[in-house]
């Protein structure tokens, strides 16, 4: 899809009828939208979401507003956003309007546009799933002042999601739960004799469970959601703080002591792992004491030195029988006494099997013994280092709540106040965690449970002839769950490869330091000095990282959108509308990342304010730059003494906001047209 | 070529113990205590042997067996081997075709591990597996080192 234009009419704060022609050119491709925060920005990005599949992102307050305030109050009941693209070499306009008097009818048509004329498609909503698919929508209408929502341990759902949803899982996900759900409806037609009168005891059980289970797991990615959110509105105050001077330097320290505490968090996870693993990985060592000590004094017991392994080489003795002659040149005759002395060694000979697991036994007796002195140790330091690390995150937790208690005490704008909300949150967070934990046991004692039952059933269904065909079908069943599964975890190792790969490369372009990329395989997203210390999140280098991600997902779309697979759904082409990608970069990075910006995807719409250094950006996008608009804010209150607010663009003047205007709202203007 | 030995049985009365510390996690974590089956029967083994109790298996019960091919990998057959060693104190065992003799000493042993190690956590509680069996270890005094074993490193075999 390449974006053509966009027109609003009264949605949300753009009053009347206003449009975009976006630049369509692929070497000038590069769209920039200039606004001030609170304007209209995201309200544009939102036009696009609303327009294509009805919604807006989560940020987005008060969605059901649709309809301009002041339109409502002219009489007017219609709000609506039209948008003109080209995909696949041909023209389409897509148009979704929102009538408050309406109840329903119809809000959405697409129509294609053949010389001029305009054709209605019969089901526009799968057309434009086709064209972008909704899972892959917010990946490219992208907020980039949330770029490093993609970071870190808490993020790892965002992620993976995100690899799913350029990978058309959809298919295969469902699959997956309608052969769940058929394995239960054979489970359930198990016919009902005396003899199953246990099953069905065990069925029901078994349902149950399964329903406890379905709605801890909904819970947990209920949490999981808000969790994120949550941590998303105390990323927003921690910005706010650190724009405050009087909190600045608190704010700083706290940033640093958050990254000590989140490693800190890490080793805990990682020695706690630690010494779990302890007893799987050295149980064996630690109780081989007796069997060390006893095969050794076997082994070294003069009398059996001669046997083991016997001096006589099997195969020795068999060729002097056949030969019929000793070495010593001695005869033996079949038969002869000669020959059956020579014919007993063999009852003791060793054979060649017998002689290679004697030395395996030998070198396994060997390391067994070195494990075991060491075992004891690897605990010994595994509690140690966790305990060190719980020290260290009890001691930051400490601090940081001191430097909370002074910025509650700052008496300055409205920190205190928000200090307070920023504890409430973190305590809200807390106790997400806690309810996270608790629904995550009860899962794991729940599937335990179902394991068992599950067993249970399918032991008795093989009793019994009648019931088996039903077990057989059961089986196949998760049998083909279980290979979709697998495959789908390898198409997602695969698209983690072709991230990876693409992050780094996109990193290597962007950056002038050396900096390394880890992806975990359970999507924990960090980025590494060369010396291996992980950035602090708040970093610039991090929101490049979270662009980076991006750009890869761009790429990857792109290379699969003729993907001929009966299981995933292909890829597409899509524009990319970034809003605010400048928000925390400092000077050096803005440049480069501007750079590769217009590299990013096919057709690019920027959305910047001036907080955002756009001078810098402008200049990076230059040779790339194909229209640029500028968000004006119409006041209906008086100018009253307020200093007229203007900006310069190529030597001329442009008002930024406008007062005694008759409507509150916001104009779009034409600085230069595509 | 060695003949492969049968698969390695275990007695079906442990069966919801073995799935428990092998394939279920553990509480609070995302990992199993330990990572096979294999793994467990092989400590199990070596636990039976240290506390000399051999038991055979009750085949009225039942038995569930892991794949011989399952042992091939890593150091597991050599602890069959190994066992089957230590208790006949007769290398004749090792030869080519005493395969079931030595899996079935291993299966014994593993069998009378398992026992001790239920037993242990019937005495802890069995919540928590990992805490109990580390106990168990404790109690025993399998968790005091001392160097005093004869070096064996040294010792050459003539074939």
């Amino acid at each position: 899809m390449i974006l053509d234009e966009i027109r609003l009419k009264d949605f949300r704060c753009f009053y009347g009828e206003t449009s975009i022609s976006f630049s369509e050119d692929p070497e000038k491709n590069v769209t920039i939208i200039y606004a001030e925060n609170g304007v209209g920005k995201t309200t544009l990005l939102n036009a696009l979401l609303w327009c294509f599949y009805g919604e807006t992102t989560a940020r987005f307050e008060k969605r059901e507003d649709i309809l301009n305030y002041d339109a409502k109050k002219a009489g007017r009941t219609v709000a609506s956003v039209e948008v003109l693209f080209e995909h696949n070499d041909k023209n389409y306009i897509a148009k979704r309007f929102s009538n408050i008097n309406a109840s329903s009818g119809r809000e959405f048509v697409v129509a294609r546009i053949d010389d001029g004329s305009h054709i209605m498609l019969d089901s526009p909503d799968t057309f434009i799933n086709t064209v972008i698919p909704r899972d892959m929508a917010s990946h490219f209408l992208f907020d980039g002042e949330h770029a490093e929502v993609f970071l870190g341990e808490n993020n790892r759902g965002s992620i993976r999601s995100a690899v799913r949803d350029i990978l058309g899982c959809s298919l295969i996900e469902t699959a997956i739960e309608d052969l769940q759900a058929v394995s239960n409806q054979f489970r359930k037609q198990i016919p009902s004799t005396a003899a199953t009168k246990r099953i069905e005891d065990l069925s029901s059980k078994l349902d149950d469970l399964t329903t406890q289970i379905e709605a801890a797991k909904t819970s947990i990615a209920e949490l999981e959601r808000k969790r994120e959110q949550t941590d998303q509105q105390i990323k927003d105050i921690d910005t706010k703080l650190r724009n405050t001077s009087a909190a600045k330097e608190l704010q700083s320290s706290r940033d640093r002591l958050n990254g000590q505490l989140a490693r800190a968090q890490k080793r805990q996870k990682e020695y706690a792992d630690e010494v779990y693993k302890w007893l799987g990985e050295n149980g064996r060592f630690i109780v081989s004491k007796r069997i060390a000590e006893e095969t050794f004094t076997f082994l070294d017991e003069k009398q059996h030195r001669g046997r083991i392994p016997s001096p006589y080489n099997e195969e020795f003795v068999k060729d002097i029988l056949e030969a019929e002659e000793c070495i010593c040149g001695a005869k033996l005759e079949p038969g002869s006494r000669e020959s059956k002395k020579v014919a007993s060694l063999l009852e003791k000979a060793a054979n060649q099997v017998m002689r290679d697991r004697v030395s395996k036994v030998r070198a396994r007796l060997a390391s067994l013994k070195g494990e075991r002195a060491k075992a004891p140790g690897r605990l010994t330091n595994a509690k140690r280092r966790l305990a060190e690390a719980n020290d260290e995150f009890s001691t930051t937790e400490a601090q940081l709540a001191e430097i909370s208690e002074k910025l509650k005490g700052i008496n300055f704008d409205d920190i205190a106040e928000r200090e307070q909300r920023r504890g409430e949150l973190r305590e809200e967070l807390r106790e997400i965690d806690r309810k996270i934990g608790s629904l995550s046991t009860n899962i794991s004692v729940a599937e335990r449970e179902q394991t068992k039952i599950d067993h249970e059933i399918t032991e008795l269904a093989k009793q019994d002839k009648q019931t088996a065909i039903y077990g057989r079908r059961r089986n196949l069943c998760e049998k083909i769950k279980g290979e979709l599964e697998v495959q789908l975890v390898s198409e997602e190792e695969q698209a983690r490869k072709v991230l990876r790969s693409g992050i780094r490369r996109i990193l290597q372009a962007t950056t002038r330091k050396a900096l390394n990329l880890r992806m975990t395989d359970d999507y924990v997203i960090s980025l590494v000095n060369a010396d291996g210390t992980t950035l602090p999140k708040s970093s610039g280098e991090n929101q490049l990282l979270g662009l980076a991600f991006t750009a890869a997902l761009v790429e990857f779309a792109k290379l699969r959108q003729n993907a001929q697979d009966y299981r995933l759904l292909p890829g597409t082409v899509a524009p990319l509308v970034l809003d605010f990608p400048f928000g925390q970069l400092d000077d050096a990075y803005r440049a480069t990342t501007a750079e590769f910006i217009p590299k990013m995807a096919r057709q690019v719409v920027l959305l910047v304010s001036k907080s955002q250094g756009y001078e810098d950006v402008l200049n990076a996008v230059r040779d790339h730059l194909g229209a640029e608009y500028l968000l004006v804010r119409h006041n209906k209150e008086p100018q009253g003494d307020r200093k007229p607010e203007s900006r310069y663009f190529k030597g001329k003047e442009f008002r930024t906001a406008i007062f005694d205007a008759e409507y509150d709202g916001t104009e779009i203007v034409e600085i230069t047209g595509p | 070529m060695s003949s492969r030995a049968p698969n390695i049985n275990r007695s079906k009365i442990h069966e919801d113990m073995v799935q428990r510390l092998a394939m279920q996690k553990l509480p609070g974590t995302d990992r199993t205590l330990f990572p096979t089956i294999r793994e467990l029967l092989c400590f199990a083994a070596l636990l039976g042997y240290s506390e000399n109790r051999r038991l055979p298996l009750d085949k009225d019960k039942g038995v569930e067996d892991v794949s011989y091919q399952q042992f091939e990998r890593g150091d597991a057959e050599d602890l069959i081997f190994l066992i089957a060693l230590a208790e006949t104190k007769d290398a004749e065992v090792l030869k080519d075709g005493e395969e079931s003799r030595c899996a079935e000493i291993f299966e014994e042993y593993a069998n009378g591990g398992l026992q001790i190690i239920r037993e242990a956590m019937l005495r802890g509680g069995g919540e928590y597996p990992d805490r109990d069996i580390l106990e168990l270890l404790k109690d025993r005094g399998f968790l005091n080192i001392d160097d005093q074993e004869p070096d064996i490193s040294g010792i050459t075999f003539e074939c």
